[in-house]
């Protein structure tokens, strides 16, 4: 960046500075400057609804994305210590008794040299995802300009989604990721280079790492 | 339930509460105030860059869950709307085709002439400020603009119409095609000086 270009996020700021302020002068002869505080302006401005856009629909779904994150935040950020409370009630202290013998007994063995994990064998993760976190894949829509919009329903383990087409001999033709969406349009464009009959399906993802994965379906681009 | 927050707080107090409401739920709803109050000028804004409902909306969805996700790194030394903007103009920026810089609009870099056109492999290794230097030595002010418009902000040629308060948008690729013109003649002149 020229050293005198100020960052696109203080231009309003210098936009406001008095006309002969030298860094304002800059913003007025700069092209770069100059389109982006024109850019700027047109966010803040943005004018009349252009045709084609739908904003009553965009509105309804921003809102639902939205919330989406929200509900997905609020369950990360629970506290292992407020998720254990409902156990301590009264109502659960019995059952906390008994699970706090049987965890004694289960300490008493392992000490004493009973079998279990832990003795050097690598123990791998259980990788069956909960249904908590395989999405369920919707029927895909066709849309007026042709374009294909696949569509799932969201995991509430999940954070992200990735779209994975299959060819029909089930190797990996493309991948998408979706974000915290539950649909992905495949508009005309990624269409045309994908093959006619493929694959489909879905990986529920959480903080980057897969947690769960729909069973392939037919996907028929025709 | 959600908590009621006065709607008509400024930007600045709903980023105080959603960072720092005493519950969880006052902090989600102030979030969700602020980046509502936005959403229609991200959506528009999308939409304007890329042309298409579904597109637009995905892209904005990213952008107010990007910026829902970043609120808590946002340091108040600007506003929140050219932080929004930043936000947006970047995954917009992401999504856009470059168009090229020294051949036409909708044409292959084969398709122009080699002979007007310096040297291919510059416009990919292209050094913005010394590029910036030859658009304000060699165009007018509106050429400028227009180009930086298009081949940098990668705004489209519609947009940039409405933008620049152009007639039409054969105007418009008139004058980028001047502007390119000019460019590709002061390039020539440019290179056969350092040879």
């Amino acid at each position: 960046m020229n050293r005198r270009c100020p960052d696109i996020e203080n231009l309003a700021e210098v936009m406001r500075l008095p006309a002969t302020d030298p860094r304002r002068r800059h913003v007025v002869d700069c092209p770069r400057c100059r389109a982006r505080a024109a850019l700027y302006q047109r966010f803040l401005d943005p004018g009349a609804v252009p045709a084609g856009a739908n904003l009553a629909d965009a509105r309804q779904r921003m809102c639902a994305a939205l919330e989406q994150e929200m509900r997905c935040e609020a369950g990360e950020r629970r506290s292992f210590f407020d998720a254990l409370r409902p156990l301590f009630q009264p109502v659960w202290r019995p059952a906390m008794g008994l699970v706090g013998a049987a965890a004694a007994v289960l300490l008493i063995v392992r000490l004493t040299g009973g079998p279990g994990p832990g003795d050097g064998t690598p123990v791998l993760r259980d990788r069956a995802a909960s249904s908590r976190a395989v999405p369920v894949l919707l029927q895909p829509v066709r849309q007026a300009d042709q374009a294909i919009l696949l569509r799932w329903t969201s995991a509430p383990d999940a954070d992200a989604y990735q779209v994975i087409l299959f060819g029909t001999d089930l190797r990996e033709k493309a991948r998408y990721t979706a974000a915290a969406d539950t649909f992905l349009r495949l508009d005309p464009e990624r269409l045309s280079v994908l093959p006619a009959s493929l694959f489909w399906a879905v990986a529920a993802l959480r903080g980057g790492d897969e947690v769960g994965r729909t069973e392939p379906l037919t996907l028929d681009l025709r | 339930m959600s908590p009621v927050l006065d709607t008509t707080l400024a930007d600045r107090e709903l980023i105080r509460r959603a960072r720092e409401g005493p519950e969880a739920a006052v902090r989600r709803r102030a979030a969700s105030l602020l980046l509502e109050r936005y959403q229609d000028r991200v959506y528009l804004w999308c939409f304007r860059m890329v042309r298409e409902h579904e597109q637009a909306l995905d892209v904005a969805q990213e952008v107010l869950v990007s910026a829902y996700r970043k609120l808590g790194s946002f340091e108040g030394r600007s506003e929140f709307s050219s932080w929004l903007f930043v936000i947006a103009r970047n995954r917009c920026l992401s999504v856009l085709r470059r168009p090229s810089i020294f051949g036409e609009d909708h044409e292959t870099p084969e398709a122009v002439d080699p002979a007007a056109w310096p040297d291919r492999r510059l416009e990919e290794n292209l050094d913005e400020e010394a590029f910036l230097d030859l658009v304000r030595e060699h165009l007018d002010p509106l050429e400028q603009e227009a180009l930086w418009l298009r081949c940098f902000e990668r705004v489209p040629i519609e947009e940039m119409t409405q933008m620049l308060r152009l007639e039409s948008a054969s105007g418009a690729r008139g004058l980028l095609q001047r502007a390119r013109r000019k460019l590709r003649a002061a390039m020539t002149v440019q290179g056969k000086a350092s040879r």
